[in-house]
């Protein structure tokens, strides 16, 4: 393989805004707030996803990001700096849980459905409410697959990382579950 | 995989089923200001990644060469000792206003194959620095794919009294087996000398897969008078200054619209150069960042020439980063032959917040690939730039992106970002960048398709401010002979290989000639690379299939290389291509024997040699984790390998018999240093980093390494070495030029010795092997 990844870093002309924040931030400690305003509402909603408790999500949240940010001079931008940081948000996750002796069965108690506001849920689509239902009963990597992407947001490359998958299985995974969910819905509907 | 299409309203039905509230406001401003306050702890670096655009600093500081210097700052003289500070290498800028103290150096801990050495440990009065090496890290340690990661908690230091002391600073080196590092901590009270330091799982390893929990006392004593702290030596403009406000000799700003000035504050005399610390510092009020580059500036002697700096870790002491400050350090590589020195900074980059808006409609039905020419004038905070277009494109993430294009005079403008304000994509994304022909794109993701009126705001721009900014430093002679920096000389730098663009010679030379094994870029839908054989001179082209680590047998009519499923065996005289049976889907990197009957390949972590049908199939006795593939000897009866460790890439010869190692010399290189043995096995190319230059260069050497000689230049152009030619005599270049949205690769083929170059423009991608053709 061509190695690539000899070269190294060479301050640019840069397309990717988000290296460019990065690469303030390494420098300047307090341009870390631009990344924090671009990831902070797809990490609260994915904790929010897994806890089911704006408390406990803001609480984690919280926690994410001061990790983040003590950690952050270690952090090698690698274009993948979503998926580190949502592997410091399912490690706090997993510390909770294991603090609070759910370890087992607690993500699966916390599915956004199920705390769904009761107007919203009139006014959701039925279709919508079927579907939650359906990935409700999904096995649990199954549905972190799908929180990651239609949840926090991750692209397909981030999802693949962060899992430690090729991005061609994640994507294969995803839309494999989707077929089949959307196979299950037509069924229910005929 | 069922056969089920699906529809985009389905995935649309699948984000709001699994859509959940946002954080409110309040809770995400008060967790911003958390993190601002936690921010504004931590010390500024100054990094070589700040905000520079090299392309334009590297023109204009030709274009400062030829302009009147803005001002010239006074004659320095050496002033006074900082008698508060001190520098001691491989530490850094210590305070010795109180008692310094030193850490007495344990045995080295070993647990379940792991050792921790600590290497060295200075406690001042704002700050403790420990330097140590972790060594035992295998493979099965780490995670599978590199961008998982392992551990991350932080070391820090444990009192007698329970009490922890953080981290401030960090920094250090890996290699396969290990890595070294350097850690700043909170100070240590003067009246406490026994302390831990804790480490709570070894960096990048797996959960359970490595000891945890190490805690490792420590016990400090008064420095040694044999320690060497070298004088930190304050330079001011003629007059000592008092150390509590020291009078930086500073070039006054003159006309720069921003108050910007350069100074030198204090120099360090090492035995091999200087440090150099100094700031640049500016008077504007705004909220504008003001940025430079170390590697940048010049640093000349009287005769013109030029001392590589290198960056270094400031005294952090010195307060890094006030509104109005930049505090940066350099080490100069040599000493100068004459006096004064002069430093010369061409030009600074700012960055600028900023608030304009302007609208763009797509109209109702916008479609990917749309482009709208719009050829608008815009003036944003005074400076003039064109928007030429917008482009629409659907992305393979199911994403949009929205490209606006625009055309600055690069003093007006050098990059913006955009937003649009009506964005309701659950992650708000874009970029922006411009190059030096004055093209600026600017771009916004959605994860819709937008249309309608959006509302496209500018929220940063970015431009040059020109200086030059000098220091003369009036320093105290050299010694004699002093060499004034290594001797740079390469056949290969950014500007030649412009020019050789620009006047591509016109044939090759005389009786060179042979096939080539290219790696190109990968098919859409295809990760691999694609292995084409081709020509010398371009003709012959031939598609061999998707792989990588491609080899190509010396009589030119076998490829060996890596697919998903392992190593394949592609015949070019007949276009069939099979799976090697015997191998796995972790064997990589393949080289042919000299005689064309056995490959050498790496299987997991392991060097292994087998023959083509399998037979003979071992690994190779005496090599470790972690050793890279280089080469065969010219008669086939050893490797050339390289192995990692803190000092660099050993490149070594295994023999295959004996497993017996002969080690030629280090290639400082973490990454291995990406070897090419000519075919006669006496020659090689190597990537090693060059002093003063933010890239590693390529130099080609003997096995002994006793001349090694740069070919390739590092500065803002990335350089590989390829292939060797049959005759050993040429090597192949990529040279990779900076460019919008990545790197632009140009392939050369050169003679290391007489540095004759020539451009081979038909060439797209990475040459893997060369061969006289079949």
């Amino acid at each position: 393989m061509s190695h690539s990844s000899l070269q190294t870093t060479v301050p640019g002309v840069a397309w990717d805004d988000e290296a460019q924040q990065i690469t303030a931030a390494q420098r300047d400690p307090r341009q870390f707030n631009r990344l924090y305003d671009r990831y902070v509402q797809p990490v609260y909603r994915y904790l929010f996803s897994r806890l089911g408790n704006p408390q406990e999500a803001e609480d984690l949240t919280s926690q994410t990001f001061l990790k983040a940010l003590e950690v952050f001079p270690r952090y090698r931008h690698n274009g993948h700096f979503a998926a580190w940081l949502f592997s410091i948000a399912r490690s706090k996750l997993v510390d909770h849980w294991r603090a609070s002796q759910k370890v087992t069965g607690a993500p699966d108690e916390t599915l956004p459905g199920e705390f769904v506001d009761p107007l919203q849920q009139v006014i959701e689509s039925e279709r919508v409410q079927a579907l939650r239902q359906l990935v409700a009963q999904l096995p649990d990597d199954d549905q972190e697959l799908l929180r990651l992407r239609f949840t926090a947001g991750l692209s397909y490359g981030e999802v693949a990382t962060l899992l430690g998958r090729s991005e061609d299985a994640v994507k294969k995974a995803v839309y494999r579950l989707l077929a089949r969910m959307q196979n299950q819905m037509e069924v229910s509907h005929d | 995989m069922t056969d089920t299409i699906l529809s985009a309203q389905f995935e649309e039905d699948m984000a709001a089923a699994l859509s959940t509230p946002a954080a409110s406001p309040q809770f995400v401003a008060s967790l911003r200001a958390q993190l601002d306050a936690q921010a504004n702890q931590r010390p500024v670096r100054t990094s070589p990644a700040l905000r520079l655009r090299p392309l334009w600093t590297a023109a204009l500081v030709l274009l400062a060469l030829t302009i009147t210097v803005l001002l010239i700052g006074p004659q320095r003289v050496l002033a006074a000792v900082r008698a508060l500070l001190g520098y001691i290498p491989g530490v850094g800028y210590v305070q010795t206003d109180a008692p310094l103290r030193v850490v007495e150096i344990p045995e080295p801990q070993q647990r379940d194959g792991f050792t921790v050495t600590i290497n060295q440990g200075v406690a001042d009065a704002q700050h403790t620095v420990l330097v140590f090496t972790v060594e035992g890290l295998e493979q099965r340690h780490r995670p599978t794919s590199e961008d998982v990661i392992g551990c991350i908690e932080n070391e820090f230091l444990r009192l007698p009294n329970g009490s922890e002391l953080h981290m401030t600073e960090g920094e250090g080196k890996g290699w396969g087996s290990g890595y070294q590092t350097r850690f700043e901590f909170e100070p240590i009270p003067a009246d406490i000398n026994d302390f831990s330091l804790v480490i709570p799982c070894i960096h990048e390893t797996l959960p359970g897969v490595a000891p945890e929990d190490w805690e490792i006392p420590l016990h400090l004593v008064p420095v040694a008078p044999e320690l060497t702290v070298l004088p930190v030596m304050e330079l001011s403009g003629g007059t000592p200054a008092p150390v509590e406000t020291p009078l930086p000799a500073v070039a006054e700003p003159g006309a720069n619209p921003f108050g910007i000035a350069l100074s030198v504050d204090s120099v360090v005399e090492l035995e091999s150069g200087y440090v150099l610390q100094g700031s640049l510092t500016w008077q504007h009020e705004g909220t504008a960042m003001i940025g430079f580059s170390p590697y940048f500036m010049e640093l000349t002697d009287p005769s013109g020439a030029r001392l590589p700096l290198e960056m270094v870790t400031p005294d952090e002491s010195s307060n890094l980063y006030t509104q109005k400050r930049l505090t940066w350090a350099v080490q100069t590589g040599g000493k100068g032959s004459g006096r004064p020195l002069v430093l010369t900074l061409p030009s600074v980059n700012v960055d600028k917040p900023v608030q304009m808006t302007f609208d763009l409609d797509l109209g109702d039905n916008p479609q990917s690939g749309q482009t709208w020419q719009l050829n608008r004038d815009l003036t944003i905070e005074g400076r003039s730039v064109r928007l030429l277009d917008a482009v629409l494109t659907y992305r393979a993430d199911n994403t949009y992106s929205l490209e606006l294009h625009f055309e600055a005079d690069p003093r007006q403008m050098i990059s913006l970002s955009v937003t649009d304000l009506d964005n309701r994509s659950a992650r708000l994304g874009g970029g922006g960048g411009g190059d030096s022909q004055g093209s600026i794109t600017s771009g916004i993701y959605f994860d819709y398709q937008p249309s309608g009126v959006r509302r496209i705001s500018v929220q940063n721009i970015s431009y040059l401010v020109e200086g030059p900014w000098q220091v003369t430093l009036d320093l105290p002679p050299a010694p004699e002979g002093e060499q004034t920096q290594p001797a740079y000389d390469p056949c290969l730098t950014e500007q030649n290989v412009q020019q050789m663009l620009a006047e591509p010679a016109a044939s090759l030379p005389a009786g060179l000639g042979g096939r080539l094994l290219v790696e190109g870029p990968a098919l859409e839908g295809e990760t691999f690379p694609t292995l084409y054989v081709v020509n010398l001179d371009g003709s012959g082209k031939t598609r061999v299939a998707p792989g990588g680590w491609g080899s190509l047998s010396p009589d030119g009519t076998l490829v060996a290389y890596v697919y998903r499923d392992g190593m394949h065996l592609a015949d070019l005289s007949d276009g069939s291509n099979m799976l090697l049976p015997w191998s796995q889907d972790n064997d990589y990197h393949p080289l042919w024997s000299p005689d064309g009957e056995k490959l050498a390949f790496v299987r997991g972590a392991a060097v292994h040699t087998a023959r083509l049908d399998g037979t003979e199939l071992q690994p190779v006795a005496g090599l470790g984790d972690y050793t890279e593939l280089a080469g065969w000897t010219a008669d086939g009866s050893g490797l050339l390998v390289t192995t990692l460790d803190g000092d660099g890439a050993h490149l070594q010869t295994v023999d295959l018999q004996s497993g017996a190692l002969q080690e030629h010399f280090v290639i400082e290189n973490a990454k291995g240093g990406f070897v090419r043995v000519s075919s006669d096995g006496q020659r090689i190319a190597y990537h090693e980093k060059v002093f003063g230059m933010p890239n590693y260069g390529v130099y080609v050497t003997d096995l002994n390494d006793s001349q090694p000689k740069l070919v390739a230049a590092p500065n803002s152009m990335g350089a590989l070495a390829g292939a060797w030619s049959p005759d050993s005599r040429w090597l192949l270049v990529n040279t990779m030029l900076q460019k919008y949205a990545g790197t632009e690769d140009h392939l050369f083929l050169l003679n290391p010795d007489t540095c004759e170059a020539i451009s081979l423009p038909w060439l797209d991608g990475t040459v893997d092997g060369w061969s006289t053709a079949p």
